[in-house]
């Protein structure tokens, strides 16, 4: 037993010869906004079915808030919300209707917490889900994961195909909840995610490449530009820890993935570049984060695919 | 149980025209049902069309119901609304159950009740065979369906699996019905099978939603099924329940090997095919007055001076040559199909044959008498009888099933009743088989109607009138044994009558 509210070990999952996930090992702590970031078919959705228990594990073990993952199922859920964007809602049924069968299944309910979201998603009770546009619809399903104060929301892909208004909603409503829910979402949203979340995780063709906190993330991420002789040679080989390695004429650019400061950083620089001049460190988001790590793996993979074949 | 009866008013709100629906075509149907028991041959061919289309929708209505309420809450897949909710599988489950027992079970219950009483029959004598009838409906239709949506996506796809496993297992049943005895536990057995196998895969994939796995309990059910129906009828399995006889047993059979005119006309059509039809006559002494024994089954052994040996399965004793009683007054005689190929080798000669029966010990019941009339009598094992509005025949309404075969004796009038005497001899048979036992056929309406087919032809015409004294005379089964004959010399071609 542990106090993490969700924790996975090894965890791989398996269709045939395709690993969709593979060694995944991470920890989520109590109350922070973990972000699981990653290119299409990456393995999110995927990890958040084996927490969510709705398909098996091939190998690996995961607890969510101290549940085995496959004992997650009837009164486990009293404590664990879930939205995904595919997932299917009772469709023939009123907003109102809706929350009046959810609400005896939740012993924490809280209805005066029901009504405000019904106010601040300004959700029509009375109107059939099928009627709602899809917005309406994830916010109906968000009225329906929140009203019972779950200590764990698992939110899959939430704001996908939403508009900004929405968006900007549906996150309000979160933002309202952090501190007491802790929050595992996967999205394609990073500029959202960037806002809020604490935590992000990065998952690249089945694997977690890293998992650790959005400050410490954002500190160890650098662009970093630099002006050398044109004529000087390239160093034989480069750090791994740098990504996106660009030189064009005398200008030379690359992404640091492993920036602790500036001054390590120009000594790094001045003995592979010794003509190096003055280097120019700008932070980065975490949408660039994700682009330099999905084109490096992709680039990686592809000389290893061409190496391979030769 | 809260949550059961959560999740049960959750699927009475939706599916609450479906439930309408059934419940419209079962009042229909209550109302219908007892005029395709009028006493008039017109009435009732209108009736009874009326009353069978009802049927088939009330199925329908059923099969729709069943469908969508397994599937509100969909089993198979990974965006369920449910699945990720506290909802308790076996609560779930129940509250399927509960929804069925209110809009399935008791309805038809009360239908049945209400038939029965309509039929005047009594109900609470009758309540048993309700009950039969309700486990019979559930392996035939409930469970099947609460399967087939347990482990399919779609309302189509359901139909789909279902149609696909129906086709496969009437190609298979149709291919290995024949002449072969069934044994008399077989349809029990499949009736366990069902039962068991499909709660059990229903069961599972509530609790373990692994669809695979409960697929492959669907299919063992299917495959055990036509397994047994393929394997089991004609093995030795066939004569279970047929006692061996005592020693001292009165009654013997045995091949009756004195010349016969030949003359066996089956083979006039078959000769040119690969089969040949073998008439076997036989002598059958210590059959006590009142007694009849009804052949079901039987097995030919035949060894050829060659030592080529034939023996067939357990097959039906009766199998579409029509009935092969024996009664021990004049020439019983039964008949088997030899393959060609065996004819060829065997027919040169004289050969050694053995046969063995499966045979249905029938005691004469006490005759009853009665007067014709058009109001309903109860006649004890046939049901409740009377006289047409016609004047032609008589018809009996019995509960869950035809009546076993009756003997009714009665005099017809060819001219107006009341003017010319009632001097037309008329003999009918009411009911089906020969073996003395009521053919149970569960089904929507408790109450079958059978009539006394008259014939020959000729005697149709005249009129039964009310009034005209008449008698009924069943048998019952009192036993079944297993009786053989001694070995025999014979000659095929004197058997074939060639």
């Amino acid at each position: 037993m542990n106090d993490l509210s969700i924790a996975t070990h090894s965890l791989t999952r398996t269709y045939g010869a395709l690993t969709a996930l593979k060694d995944v090992t991470l920890s989520v702590d109590p109350g922070s906004v973990y972000a699981l970031v990653g290119p299409n078919g990456a393995g999110k959705t995927t990890l958040i079915q084996l927490l969510m228990n709705l398909q098996p594990a091939s190998a690996g073990t995961a607890e969510v808030l101290g549940v085995p993952m496959g004992e997650i199922r009837g009164a486990a859920l009293n404590r664990i919300g879930y939205v995904s964007e595919s997932q299917e809602l009772p469709e023939w049924m009123t907003v109102g209707e809706l929350l009046d069968y959810l609400r005896p299944f939740y012993p924490t309910w809280d209805r005066e917490l029901e009504q405000q979201l019904l106010r601040d998603f300004a959700l029509p009770r009375e109107r059939k889900l099928k009627q709602l546009s899809r917005g309406m619809r994830m916010k109906a399903a968000f009225a329906g994961a929140l009203s019972f104060r779950p200590a764990l929301l698992v939110l899959d892909e939430p704001f996908s195909g939403l508009d900004p208004l929405v968006r900007d909603e549906l996150i309000q409503g979160l933002l309202d909840r952090i501190g007491e829910t802790t929050l595992f979402l996967s999205s394609h949203d990073l500029a959202e995610i960037e806002s809020f979340a604490s935590h992000v995780g990065y998952l690249e063709e089945g694997s977690l490449l890293f998992s650790e906190e959005m400050t410490t993330l954002s500190n160890r991420f650098r662009q970093i530009e630099f002006q050398v002789d044109p004529a000087s040679a390239p160093p034989p080989k480069l750090p791994d820890a740098w990504m996106e390695f660009e030189r064009s004429g005398s200008l030379v650019r690359f992404t640091h993935s492993a920036f602790v400061s500036e001054a390590e950083a120009r000594a790094e620089i001045a003995t592979l570049f010794p003509t190096a001049g003055v280097a120019d460190f700008a932070p980065m988001s975490l949408r660039s984060i994700f682009l330099a790590n999905a084109r490096t793996h992709r680039t990686l993979r592809g000389r290893l695919e061409s190496g391979g074949k030769a | 149980m809260n949550q059961i009866v959560h999740i049960f008013r959750k699927d009475v709100r939706q599916l609450r025209l479906e439930i309408l629906a059934t419940l419209a075509v079962m009042v229909l149907f209550d109302i219908f049902e007892p005029r395709s028991w009028a006493n008039s041959l017109p009435g009732i061919q209108t009736e009874q069309l009326v009353s069978a289309a009802l049927t088939f929708l009330l199925v329908i209505a059923w099969g729709i119901l069943i469908i969508r309420l397994i599937q509100a809450d969909r089993l198979p897949g990974v965006n369920q609304f449910w699945t990720t909710r506290p909802v308790v599988w076996w609560k779930l489950l129940a509250a399927k159950g509960l929804f069925l027992l209110c809009f399935l079970y008791a309805p038809l219950m009360l239908s049945q009740m209400v038939l029965l009483h309509l039929g005047g029959f009594s109900v609470a004598s009758n309540l048993p065979l309700i009950l039969l009838d309700m486990l019979l409906l559930s392996a035939m239709l409930v469970l099947p369906l609460a399967g087939a949506a347990a482990v399919t996506i779609s309302f189509g796809q359901t139909v789909l699996a279902l149609l696909g496993t129906l086709v496969l297992l009437v190609l298979f049943v149709a291919f290995a019905m024949g002449r072969n005895l069934e044994p008399r536990f077989l349809a029990s057995l499949q009736l366990g099978i069902v039962v068991a196998i499909l709660s059990g895969a229903v069961v599972y994939q509530y609790r373990w939603r692994a669809t695979r796995n409960a697929i492959v309990l669907c299919a063992v059910t299917a495959l055990l099924l036509i397994s047994t129906q393929f394997f089991l009828p004609g093995s030795s399995l066939a004569v279970v329940g047929y006692d061996r006889p005592a020693q001292g047993e009165p009654v013997s059979i045995a091949i009756d090997t004195t010349p016969h005119p030949k003359g066996n006309p089956y083979n006039s059509v078959k000769s040119a095919v690969r089969t040949v039809i073998l008439k076997v006559p036989l002598d059958v002494s210590g059959i006590a007055p009142g007694t009849s024994f009804s052949m079901e089954g039987q097995k030919v052994h035949l060894e050829g001076p060659d030592g080529t040996i034939w023996e067939s399965h357990w097959e039906n004793a009766n199998a579409g040559f029509g009935q092969t009683p024996f009664s021990g007054t004049d020439g019983p005689a039964t008949m088997f199909v030899l393959p060609g190929k065996v004819y060829e080798r065997l027919q040169g000669g004289t050969v050694s044959m053995r046969m063995e029966f499966a045979v249905a010990q029938l005691q004469d019941m006490p005759t009853y008498q009665t007067i014709l009339s058009t109001e309903s009598e109860m006649v004890p094992g046939l049901g409740s009888c009377s006289l047409n509005e016609e004047w032609s025949t008589i018809n009996c309404r019995s509960v869950f099933g035809e009546p076993s075969n009756y003997t009714v004796k009665t005099f017809k009038n060819s001219g107006a009743c009341g003017v010319s005497p009632n001097d037309i001899p008329a003999s009918g048979q009411i009911g089906v088989g020969s073996t003395g036992e009521s053919r149970m056929t569960h089904g929507i309406s408790p109450v079958t109607l059978s009539m006394v087919n008259f014939g020959p032809p000729g005697q149709r015409w005249g009129r039964i009138c009310a009034g005209t004294p008449i008698t009924f005379a069943g048998k019952r089964v009192v036993r079944r044994l297993q009786m053989q004959t001694a070995t025999a010399t014979v000659s095929l071609k004197d058997l074939a009558g060639f």
